[in-house]
């Protein structure tokens, strides 16, 4: 008993050092990578502001909007694509940016230390498993801290912009963007406060996987083909679909629904979590050459 | 004390044969070089015994233990694999202590004492990005000292040394020696590795073709070491 409760207490030690090594060198070292995070988020701050203005001086809204509203512009997505005459597949820009500079941020670390510091670690922890763990949680860490200083940027744009410092969305403009009324609105604001972030660490859970069997680039290609496909078709299983409110329960009857959202994400978060650990495992530790 | 056995290990990456029916016996308080060409195997053969890549045929036993069965690595080891790697915001210290916090073994004073046998000054306040190349290879012989492990594997030591530096990896290595660590070194130069090695393999294309006693003679105690050069065309031999 004494020495399986040592092990298991050997094992925590392990995994705290582990832990902040991971969290010292790929989040804290790396602080200017989230530098572009508020220029990314100052797009559509930019945008819903410019916006209201132009509305504004039609007569068509009163010029003012909050924070709430930003939120929801930044996280709507795009409408449900229906190839059509005439009918021309527009790429969801921003959204699509929020996404792969993500991708980036996320895609060089775990290489990075495979090739240097952390095999020196890994020679000493004799612990494959505390090495996935400890990127693990660092992605989940990395993926909070960019919504993290995207929200921030928000708040700190409203009154910069000439908006209201407050979280509750404006009717005016929920109805405009989202075509939803202001009860439900509040409903958006909790499916934009969670899914855009939950969906975000699946697909680079699910990143951090594929390149542990196709290199840094299959990776990043792996992100860019789930994004781009799940702005083009209207499902579940791709699981950009769940970030996007425009494609939520609460704006469409045929949305998804917040639950399925959660399911999806979690399911592609275990999933990659595993496959990855399976393929981290069977690695062989190379240089770049 | 440390055995290790090379048992038919072959590996093959991408259709192209890295290593092939290597198999050899090594025993503790020896030094061995190993000799070749630029991608003749050297470091693969390296990675292979620190558990860092996967045999695709045969086996490796430390102390009996399987690598990639009953073991993923092995137990005691330090190793300088290439280029040393450190994180580049933290002093060599700093580094070293993060390192040897992982398994508890040695202290402060073990650190700097390891610091200073490689030349390096322990109290130096630089980070490691200012380090000049040779500096960072002392700090990544260090490293691979610092804990006294009973299997060290060191992959071109000298480079970027001076002849300082040189001289104190000479040193060092000897006395590794003398402390019954099984060392395994990698070296362009034939002289240097004359000088370093007791024993000295030369590969070739992932094989291992000769194997010769080093023109500075061991310590007289028996050495155990048997390499099976593949036949052309043939299976690798028993």
């Amino acid at each position: 008993m004494s020495s399986s409760s040592s092990a298991v207490r050997k094992t925590k030690g392990l995994l705290a050092k582990q832990l902040r090594h991971d969290l010292t060198v790929g989040l804290l070292h790396s602080w200017p990578k989230y530098i572009p995070v508020v220029l990314i988020f100052l797009i559509p701050a930019f945008q819903q502001a410019s916006l209201v203005r132009s509305e504004a001086a039609l007569g068509h809204l009163a010029a003012s909007f909050t924070t709430g509203d930003l939120v929801l512009y930044a996280f709507r997505g795009m409408e449900v694509y229906t190839p059509a005459q005439g009918s021309p597949f527009q790429v969801p820009v921003v959204w699509l940016i929020v996404n792969l500079y993500l991708a980036y941020i996320i895609g060089n670390y775990p290489v990075q230390d495979l090739l240097g510091y952390g095999q020196q670690l890994l020679l000493r922890s004799r612990r494959r498993g505390l090495w996935w763990a400890g990127k693990c949680v660092w992605n989940l860490a990395s993926v909070l801290t960019y919504y993290a200083v995207g929200w921030l940027t928000l708040l700190m744009a409203t009154p910069l912009l000439g908006g209201t410092l407050s979280l509750i969305p404006t009717q005016a403009l929920t109805a405009l963007h989202m075509r939803a009324s202001a009860y439900i609105a509040k409903d958006l604001l909790l499916s934009a406060a969670v899914l855009p972030v939950l969906t975000s660490i699946a697909l680079s859970l699910m990143q951090m996987g594929v390149m542990m069997y196709f290199k840094s680039i299959g990776g990043y290609v792996a992100v860019v083909c789930v994004t781009a496909s799940s702005a083009y078709f209207f499902t579940p299983l791709l699981i950009g679909n769940c970030s996007m409110l425009l494609r939520s329960r609460l704006i469409r009857a045929d949305g998804i629904d917040f639950a399925v959202s959660v399911l999806s994400c979690l399911s592609v978060c275990l999933l990659a979590a595993a496959v990855g650990y399976m393929g981290f495992c069977k690695k062989d530790f190379l240089d770049k050459a | 004390m440390v055995e290790l056995v090379i048992d038919n290990l072959s590996k093959v990456i991408r259709n192209t044969t890295i290593l092939e029916c290597i198999s050899i016996k090594l025993e503790s308080g020896k030094i061995y070089g190993l000799r070749g060409k630029n991608g003749s195997g050297k470091t693969m053969l390296m990675r292979a015994i620190c558990g860092l890549i996967r045999p695709s045929e045969g086996k490796i036993f430390i102390n009996g233990e399987q690598l990639g069965k009953d073991i993923s690595f092995p137990r005691s080891v330090g190793a300088l694999i290439e280029n040393p790697a450190f994180i580049p915001h933290y002093t060599g210290l700093r580094n070293l202590q993060i390192l040897a916090s992982i398994q508890g073994r040695v202290g402060n004073d073990r650190i700097r004492e390891s610091i200073s046998r490689v030349g390096l000054y322990p109290e130096d306040k630089r980070k490691y990005k200012k380090y000049s190349l040779g500096m960072k290879q002392r700090l990544g012989i260090a490293a691979a000292i610092m804990e006294e492990p009973d299997l060290v594997v060191l992959d071109e030591p000298i480079n970027a040394l001076d002849e300082k530096g040189v001289e104190l990896v000479r040193q060092i290595l000897h006395d590794l020696k003398k402390s019954g660590a099984l060392v395994i070194v990698a070296c362009h130069d034939k002289e240097e590795l004359d000088s370093l090695s007791d024993i000295i393999f030369t590969m070739e294309a992932g094989r291992i073709t000769a194997q010769e006693a080093a023109a500075s003679p061991s310590d007289g105690i028996g050495i155990s070491c048997v390499a099976h050069p593949k036949e052309a065309g043939g299976a690798c031999d028993a």
